[in-house]
């Protein structure tokens, strides 16, 4: 009796380790995908990461002298990076903003040309919701 | 009594031991955990260059800085495979010769490489070797436009890998009149994918993996669409009859391919890697296209000259708008650019040519591959020639 009442006391002790090791030092967050065509409002967490798809156009000359640019309302969100995908046949971007205040915001993806003139725009509302506790 | 109470003290000492150790193990099993989900990647870049030998047999007859007098083994035991010349060693594996980078080429500087373990880290024997015997000389300019099938043109849709994976595929089968789909390849990628037929884009070596796996058809058959949704309807694209038609008659197909990627650690043009040009040009001399992936970068219309790397303010080159898949046809040495066929039609560029800087190449060269062998064709797919023979009268 007294062996296995041993026993677990060493796992348990074991279990808590493991427990306190992994907490202690990873947080969870959230990365939400969405495409250009997403119309519905993103609600998202303090720390979440929003990746938002560009349009694809097709790598061709009419194109190339095409950019897309971001920007966002609101203090809660922040660009933090953007990237191409990995293929061949298309100019699109990914753009990624990471929420960090609660709070309304709006993320803005412009297809200008070379000259400046804004193409297309797309508008992506988000609310960062308050943290959980 | 007092033995009793010192029994119970020790036993609680133990016990006190034993879960001390015990959240110290909890403690390093996570840790070890942690670095395990790490190690992986860790590894890979991590490993030290392995030096391999040369097979002891050959090397026992070659005396370095001299005419070596072993020509006659390397004569046996050279071969091409993947476009690269090749030895075998004692053990039966394989070393790849690549000319030395940066240097005026010799008989005796080659570089060696094993090629079981491609891609991999290149070691160089220059002054064992001498593959006089394998190669002579390098041509200065190596074009293969005359043997490729009409530059075509992609339209207002991303499907350049189609094009650049077709016009490998064309020259393969012979080139002349050969037209292959297009759409029919885009359909077969897309599926293989998981995605619907209005995506567009793909990895361009993935080209050569799916090409592998299934057949494709003649333009006759399920002819390109321009524009959309003409060439998507719902993702039923091609129509149900034209992909039956399409899928009774697909036997043009890859049997075999060597796909090459990028080393961005390179600081020498040298290994089997995409953005080696002293690579590239090897394979063109061996009679075979590359089929690749690149950024593209500070292109100005209408893309007659040579396509060579511009610069930030900052120094750094130029980042990429997006990628691009075309085929490699041709190096002009002492100018330093490759020839490539494009699928912007004939009036951009040389005749729908593009001229690629090695720097370019070197900056911006994603990936490739190289196609083998071709999948011989079956009777049915000579019939329309068969058909176009006339009949012979029977004699009376």
């Amino acid at each position: 009796m007294r062996r296995l009442v041993l026993l677990a006391v060493v796992l348990g002790a074991a279990a808590i380790g493991l427990l306190r090791a992994e907490t202690a030092q990873v947080v969870k967050h959230t990365v939400w995908v969405v495409p250009w065509d997403h119309q519905e409002l993103v609600s998202v967490q303090p720390g979440d990461v929003i990746e938002v798809w560009t349009r694809p156009l097709p790598v061709i000359p009419e194109n190339l002298e095409s950019r897309f640019r971001s920007s966002k309302d609101g203090r809660g969100v922040e660009l933090v990076g953007e990237t191409l995908p990995h293929k061949e046949g298309t100019m699109e971007r990914l753009f990624f903003f990471k929420a960090f205040d609660p709070g309304p915001a709006t993320l803005k993806v412009e297809l200008v040309y070379a000259d400046g003139e804004v193409r297309e725009t797309w508008s992506y509302a988000v609310e960062v919701a308050a943290p959980r506790d | 009594m007092r033995k009793l109470q010192l029994k119970r003290r020790s036993s609680l000492v133990l016990i006190a031991a034993l879960v001390l150790v015990a959240v110290t193990a909890g403690l390093a099993c996570a840790a070890t955990i942690k670095q395990m989900q790490v190690r992986p990647e860790l590894a890979i870049r991590e490993m030290p260059e392995k030096v391999i030998p040369l097979p002891q047999a050959r090397l026992l007859q070659v005396k370095q800085g001299k005419q070596v007098a072993d020509v006659n083994v390397l004569k046996q035991t050279y071969f091409v495979r993947n476009a690269i010349p090749f030895i075998r060693g004692a053990a039966g594996e394989e070393f790849a010769l690549i000319p030395l980078s940066k240097m005026e080429y010799t008989p005796s500087q080659v570089e060696v490489t094993l090629a079981t373990r491609l891609p991999g880290k290149v070691v160089r024997y220059a002054p064992y070797i001498n593959a006089g015997a394998v190669i002579t000389e390098i041509p200065d300019v190596v074009d293969h436009r005359s043997e490729q099938t009409p530059v075509k043109n992609q339209s207002g849709r991303g499907t350049c890998v189609c094009f650049a994976s077709m016009a490998g595929l064309e020259v393969e089968y012979g080139g002349g009149s050969l037209d292959l789909s297009e759409n029919y390849a885009n359909y077969l990628y897309m599926k293989a994918e998981g995605r619907v037929c209005k995506d567009d884009g793909l990895q361009t070596h993935m080209s050569a993996d799916y090409l592998t796996d299934h057949g494709v058809c003649t333009e006759s058959v399920c002819p390109y669409q321009t524009s959309f949704p003409g060439f998507c309807n719902n993702g039923a694209n091609p129509a149900p009859t034209q992909r039956a038609n399409a899928q009774a008659s697909s036997p043009y197909k890859i049997k075999s391919y060597q796909k090459t990627f990028r080393n961005d650690s390179l600081t020498t043009d040298t290994g089997v890697w995409i953005n080696n040009p002293r690579y590239l040009e090897a394979v063109l001399r061996s009679g075979k296209d590359i089929v690749f992936g690149t950024h593209v970068a500070g292109w100005s219309y209408p893309y007659t000259g040579v396509l060579d790397v511009k610069l930030t303010s900052g120094g750094n080159p130029l980042p990429s708008v997006g990628g691009h898949a075309m085929l490699i046809v041709g190096y002009n040495r002492s100018q330093e650019y490759f020839i490539v066929k494009n699928s912007w039609g004939t009036n951009k560029g040389q005749s729908g040519y593009l001229y690629l800087s090695y720097d370019y190449i070197r900056t911006y060269a994603k990936y490739g591959y190289v196609i083998n062998e071709v999948e011989p064709l079956a009777i049915h797919a000579l019939r329309p020639m068969l058909r176009a023979i006339p009949m012979m009268a029977p004699s009376d």
